[in-house]
């Protein structure tokens, strides 16, 4: 089964179901918006977007946090592991997304490192999480093309 | 907003699980107890924003952008 998905980058594309996410409180500043489907870059699935489903303009660049930083550990608080647990997420076998920002005047790629996304692949939830992160986010200087 | 005046020691309830109480008022500062159940996350206001901006800068992202990644 795919899903029609309506994107002001992509145009009308199919999605299988399985790639659909549901956010129940969506992200920070999105709290409308629950729905994502996850479609892999032009640069493969190491970076992908997060679109969401229910508003064309909004999609996130998202990656693993090792692909940019390969010693990053991951700190939840307690007050977001049981809130994900109450929304219905496994804990154990949950994969971790950081969301990118290009900052392509300073040629530099910024990485959230302190509100990182959790999946869950069984139950197909996702959330944000707040970590105890010391800075915001870890800036990387990009290779001028 | 609800607005409400409260003295140093005096608090207030949100429904039935979450307690605030002004601990201390000085030179401008005020020091604040939240009692709430665990899974409430309890943020300071600029964090949450700090979050909030990257977002929404983040969800802008465009399609050029992953040529230069």
């Amino acid at each position: 089964m795919t899903v029609e998905v309506v994107t002001s980058r992509f145009g009308t594309i199919e999605v299988p179901e399985e790639r659909i996410f549901f956010f129940p409180r969506g992200l920070i500043g999105f709290e409308r918006l629950k729905r994502y489907a996850r479609i892999d870059s032009t640069k493969g699935a190491s970076i992908q977007w997060l679109q969401a489903l229910d508003d064309p303009e909004t999609a996130f660049l998202v990656s693993a946090p090792t692909t940019y930083l390969p010693s990053f550990e991951l700190k939840i608080p307690k007050s977001d592991a049981s809130r994900a647990l109450n929304e219905g997420l496994d804990l154990k076998g949950l994969e971790t997304l950081t969301i990118l920002h290009v900052d392509r005047v300073n040629q530099s790629l910024h990485v959230h490192v302190q509100a990182p996304l959790l999946l869950d692949p069984t139950t197909m939830k996702g959330v944000q999480v707040v970590t105890d992160a010391e800075n915001a986010t870890v800036t990387i200087p990009l290779k001028s093309s | 907003m609800l607005v409400l005046t409260r003295k140093s020691g005096e608090g207030l309830w949100i429904g039935d699980d979450i307690r605030i109480q002004v601990l201390e008022v000085r030179d401008g500062q005020v020091r604040i107890g939240v009692d709430a159940p665990e899974e409430k996350g309890i943020y300071r206001d600029e964090l949450y924003d700090r979050i909030r901006k990257f977002n929404i800068q983040a969800s802008r992202s465009k399609s050029e952008d992953i040529d230069s990644l």
